[in-house]
């Protein structure tokens, strides 16, 4: 067993002072406000530090598209049909990648793997953690998400190639239409032979996993929206630059939004109103604001930055603290596993020396299923 | 109890017979609850003093590709012509359109309120169009199919190498299509699991649900989508029509409406050749049932009151210049019992202008849609002029 | 010898308005304008007419663009190259262009035929009348200016075949390169004569202006640096962004052709195009002229188009001035041309009502002495 004493834990919800917490078989038994040691458990003192759940990104490409490797190695993006429902993230995952030692040694622990936005709908998603192991056993869930995208990506990728979708038009007809097939292929009672792209929509049409939807401006938004009128899917918006200006019609409608890629500068015009404000903003309207770095086009290893950043724009301490840990988590359906200092939960831990928002602060140790990595 | 709006006129053009000199527009609920010479003003009611100016339904564009081509945006913001696959009416104008553009905005400025919009010509069937108030209230979706012979689809496609690259292609391409389309019908019939996402909104077209808006210039291009649409027992709105003039006897016996415009642009494709301003004459002298487009963005919005002005003075009477800009394209639309004149129960969409649209100076000073103010002209700013 | 007899003159000389004058045009030259009837002489009846001076459009690609034929047969875009300085519109011009009888019965009798901007050098460009048989009949200067190209569309024609120039660092590059080197070809005692750095020597010369094509601020101030480093005239067109640099513009003396206004679907660098942005130009005496830039609006719009600054608030008088007596001014035309006035050229256009009302609209036109329209 091993204990961490004292410091400020930030659980998930809240912070609490002077704690303890008890790790065992690589899951947190116990967090309690006053200490009772067990003899002959290695004890941790953490007086004056900042403790937090491994941070976690809800949308990265990392291990998809190798820091350092040469343009041809990318794969992130199967760009030669729109519709690849049937494709997983986690088979181009290369553990490999230089940006996972750095995104580790930076406190993050869990991340969601997936497709990019070059399709309307580009494939499955999976939550892993980041930790040097063979990949079937960093898999926290294999099926998270259905990528999907609207907006300029899809359509330019398309229309270079001169083929449908080249319009948005198009691209909600590719949605359209694959949805619409898959909702019959739901309703045959007895099905010919397996559709494994079909199978994968219908677990979206069915709520088992939500849609991840690529959006920027209003018009895509309102597209998203109107797509789940007609097909019942529950989803999150990924980046929803122009959220902010239509809140009020998000609200109840969307099961969060993923906001991010912060830093740097917008460089379409659909993402121009990208701004460190959105989380604060949105947050207003009671909708649940996750933080991402879209790695790699954000370095991953920043994220407690990117939080700083939307703290300092005017989203509150906790609840920016909660776009990069619980939140994230509930998202991708593993709250039970991560996002939380709990007990039961696994025990993904980071100690950062100060305040995780203090850009001099620095990641001290890092804890992944009980197990220390940094 | 709901507060009454009350417009005092000034000149009310109602489009319902002859023009109102004075009088007042009543909204209530969004509606038009009464147009009278005379009446007691209730003292909670907010009137709208508009003794000097002219009144107005709300204009109609029945053929725009507002916020499809969005301003200022370049690619990233065109999302009007499926220019991958000559065939495409699965795909829907409203799943494009950026209700946000200037587009809109240059449209309630200039009094238009109501326009449809559909996607462009580059596909022989591109898709289905909706109308919709230029606030983004949806009135129709789908409003029909939009369809094109001539000169566009034959150049889309030739530089692609695909079919079709002559007249003889895109004829034969829209005939295959809706006899794919009959087969589909049948074999749903018998097999319940038949499913074409594709043809699935020809069906509606063959069922009579919505109109076949075909885009065609020439006169041949005319009698083509006439013929086809006859095989077809179909029901259709010639789009542009700028050879119309030469076969107005025959558009008035087979009572195809005609959506004319734009008018006022330059001939720059060999099809436009015989462009005339007296076409709008000679539709209303043989009895064609026209309305004015601007095509927008070929033409801003209050290019519909240029394209009408010149065409008055090429001969087109007043009276049918502003049916032409109102409840002709209402009718065309199938709307004509919610928007197109100043009738009780009919929608408050109403414009209120500084001089007669028919006067090149004129100037909107309030747009109301639905019975909301959504427009008042203050300064120069507000312009998209 | 023609007399005109006019119900109202507006001269367009300040804020001059003539009443019932008789209007003495002989050699296609206004001889006088009186109220003593002269006795001999070919009477037209224009008593109900207003009779403005008439219509000049400073950028056009007619007779180039040739309407009704197609994109297959315009010969106003050499593409093939950014540098063609010696490229002559005259030498492509098709005299039978139906824009051109378009023009006639609009009321414009001077316009400039000019190649198009993909290059960023594309030519020379003349000033041609709506009447004639053949381009060197029709042609009335030639070469009135040089065209050149600094804006978007020139930048994206090379950037798409991915060649120099590219950018705008580019563009500014070339012109430089090939300025100095027109200066050091002029140097040279002994040589064989280049017609490109001939094309080049005529504006470093100041014997022609350069006709500039910019759309964005940094743009017209790159154009107004290059004037003064090489103390060259220098005209801007489009210029969509000349507002915000009203003061600028007046102090340096740059006119500006600005249009076309009934347009929609503009691109990026185009978002301040409207013509509600002439009014700072009008208000701090900017010289600005209206063009269609035909195909781009028809040609024969021209005046109705100015009835759109009238709506911004621009007043009638300075509308009009805007389509005759600046663009007069601009191509160096106005010892001829641009005010109903002795001496100068007959040039005039007849009016069914007061400018801009209602029933307004061009009934007939004299074009140098000669009815080319006449409807009433």
């Amino acid at each position: 067993m091993i204990v961490l004493i004292g410091g400020k834990i930030f659980t998930g919800e809240e912070f609490i002072e002077n704690g303890a917490i008890f790790i065992e078989n690589g899951k947190i038994v116990k967090v309690l406000r006053r200490k009772r040691i067990p003899k002959n458990a290695e004890i941790i003192n953490l007086k004056g530090k900042y403790i937090l759940p491994g941070l976690i990104d809800p949308h990265t490409h990392i291990g998809m598209r190798d820091e350092g490797a040469p343009r041809d190695y990318s794969d992130v993006n199967e760009a030669t049909d729109p519709a690849t429902p049937h494709l997983y993230a986690i088979d181009a995952y290369n553990p490999q990648d230089p940006a996972v030692g750095k995104a580790l040694k930076s406190g993050v622990t869990t991340v969601f793997i997936t497709p990019g936005s070059a399709n309307p709908i580009g494939g499955i998603g999976s939550v892993i953690k980041l930790k040097n192991a063979p990949i079937s056993e960093i898999i926290v869930k294999k099926e998270a998400g259905l990528k999907m995208a609207l907006g300029e990506n899809p359509k330019l990728t398309y229309r270079e190639k001169k083929t449908f979708p080249s319009t948005r038009m198009a691209t909600a007809a590719v949605i359209r239409e694959w949805f619409t097939k898959a909702k019959r292929y739901g309703e045959e009672k007895r099905k010919k032979e397996r559709d494994l792209k079909l199978e994968n929509i219908l677990k979206a049409l069915r709520k088992e996993i939500p849609c991840r939807i690529h959006c920027h401006s209003v018009q895509d938004i309102e597209t998203a929206l109107r797509l789940r009128e007609e097909f019942g899917f529950e989803m999150i918006l990924e980046h929803a630059s122009d959220a902010p200006l239509v809140a009020e019609k998000l609200k109840g409608k969307v099961k969060g939004i993923v906001v991010g890629p912060l830093f740097g500068v917008s460089s379409k015009p659909e993402s121009k109103n990208l701004s460190f404000e959105n989380p604060a903003k949105l947050s207003t309207y009671g909708i649940p604001v996750a933080i991402t770095s879209d790695h790699p086009f954000n370095a991953l290893y920043h994220l407690n930055l990117y939080a700083a950043m939307s703290f300092k724009e005017g989203l509150d301490e906790i609840t920016a603290l909660k776009a990069i840990t619980s939140t994230p988590a509930e998202f991708l359906g593993v709250a039970n596993r991560v996002g939380y200092i709990r007990k039961g939960n696994d025990a993904d831990i980071v100690v950062f020396n100060g305040h995780p928002f203090d850009v001099m602060s620095r990641v001290e140790m890092v804890f992944v299923d009980g197990v220390r990595v940094v | 109890m709901e507060k009454l709006l009350i417009i005092k006129g000034g000149k009310i053009f109602t489009m319902e017979g002859t023009p109102l000199e004075g009088g007042y527009v009543v909204i209530k609920n969004g509606k038009i609850e009464d147009v009278t010479p005379r009446m007691e003003i209730p003292k909670d009611a907010k009137v709208i003093d508009a003794t000097d100016s002219f009144i107005y339904p709300g204009f109609i564009d029945i053929h725009t590709h507002t916020g499809l081509w969005e301003e200022g945006v370049n690619i990233e913001g065109s999302d009007g012509n499926e220019a991958t696959d000559p065939v495409t009416p699965h795909v829907r104008a409203i799943d494009g359109i950026n209700f946000h553009d200037d587009g809109f905005k240059e449209a309630i400025s200039s009094g238009v309120t109501t326009v449809n919009i559909m996607p462009g010509s580059a596909n022989v069937i591109g898709g289905q169009g909706v109308a919709t108030k230029t606030t983004g209230e949806i009135l129709l979706n789908p409003s029909g199919i939009k369809m094109a012979l001539g000169e566009n689809p034959k150049r889309v496609y030739s530089s692609q190498k695909k079919l079709p690259s002559t007249r003889l292609g895109n004829a034969a391409i829209l005939r295959k299509t809706l006899i794919d389309t009959l087969n589909y019908i049948e074999k749903k019939k018998k097999d319940k699991k038949a499913f074409n996402f594709k043809l699935e909104p020809l069906v509606g077209l063959l069922e009579g649900k919505y109109p076949a808006r075909i885009h065609s210039h020439r006169e041949d291009d005319i009698l083509t989508a006439l013929r086809i649409m006859k095989e077809f027992g179909i029901k259709f709105v010639i789009e542009h029509s700028t050879e119309g003039h030469f076969i107005a006897e025959i558009l008035a016996k087979e009572q195809v409406p005609c959506a004319l415009g734009p008018t006022i642009t330059t001939r720059i494709k060999q099809e436009l050749k015989f462009r005339t301003p007296e076409t709008a004459r000679i539709y209303e002298e043989k009895g064609v049932l026209f309305a004015f487009t601007t095509d927008f963005p070929v033409l801003p919005h209050y290019g519909l009151f240029y394209s009408a002005q010149i065409a008055v003075r090429h001969g087109l009477s007043e009276e049918m210049a502003l049916k032409a800009l109102t409840i002709n394209g209402a009718k065309i639309l199938g709307l004509d019992h919610r928007i197109g004149s100043l009738k009780k129960g009919k929608d408050a969409d109403i414009v209120i202008t500084n001089k007669e649209v028919l006067d090149p100076r004129f100037l909107v000073r309030m747009t109301i849609i639905s019975g909301e103010i959504v427009y008042e002209h203050k300064s120069r700013e507000d312009l998209y002029i | 010898m023609k007399i005109i007899k006019a119900g109202k003159i507006i001269t367009l000389k300040g804020n001059e308005i003539l009443e019932n004058k008789y209007i003495v045009v002989e050699d296609g030259i206004i001889q006088d304008i009186t109220t003593s009837k002269p006795s001999v002489g070919e009477f037209i009846h224009a008593e109900k007419l207003v009779v403005i001076p008439s219509f000049i459009d400073p950028a056009t690609q007619i007779g180039l663009a040739e309407e009704g034929a197609g994109f297959n047969y315009y010969d106003s875009d050499e593409a093939t190259s950014p540098f063609l300085p010696h490229l002559r519109s005259l030498d492509a011009f098709y005299p039978k262009d139906l824009g051109i009888k378009d023009a006639a019965k609009g009321g414009v009798s001077y316009f400039v035929s000019s190649p198009g901007d993909s290059a960023v050098f594309s030519g020379l460009e003349g000033i041609f009348a709506s009447k004639g048989n053949t381009a060197d009949d029709m042609v009335r200067v030639f070469p009135s200016a040089l065209k050149l190209n600094m804006n978007y569309s020139s930048r994206i024609r090379w950037r798409s075949e991915g060649k120099y120039p590219s950018t705008k660092m580019g563009i500014l590059a070339l012109i430089r390169e090939k300025f100095e080197k027109a200066k050091n070809y002029e140097k040279k005692k002994e040589k064989e004569k280049d017609l490109e750095m001939e094309a080049l020597l005529k504006v470093l010369r100041k014997e022609i202006p350069i006709k500039i094509s910019v759309n964005t601020r940094d743009e017209i101030e790159k154009a107004i640096e290059l004037k003064r480093e090489y103390d060259i005239n220098i005209i801007l067109q489009e210029a969509e962004d000349s507002f915000q640099v009203a003061d600028l513009l007046k102090k340096e003396e740059i006119p500006v052709i600005a249009g076309p206004y009934f347009i929609a679907g503009r691109l990026y660098h185009q978002r301040n195009h409207y013509a509600k942005n002439l009014y700072p130009l009008y208000e701090k005496g900017v010289i600005f002229a209206l063009t269609t830039l035909h195909p781009v609006v028809p040609v024969h719009l021209l005046y109705h188009q100015s009835a759109l600054l009238v709506k911004v608030g621009i007043p009638e008088l300075d509308a009009l001035r805007s389509i005759s007596t600046n663009p007069a001014n601009i191509l160096s035309l106005e010892r001829e041309a641009g005010t109903i006035e002795k001496g100068k050229k007959a040039n005039l256009v007849f009016l069914s009502d007061e400018p801009f009302t209602k029933e307004s609209d061009v009934v007939g036109h004299m074009l140098e002495g000669e009815m080319v329209w006449k409807n009433f």
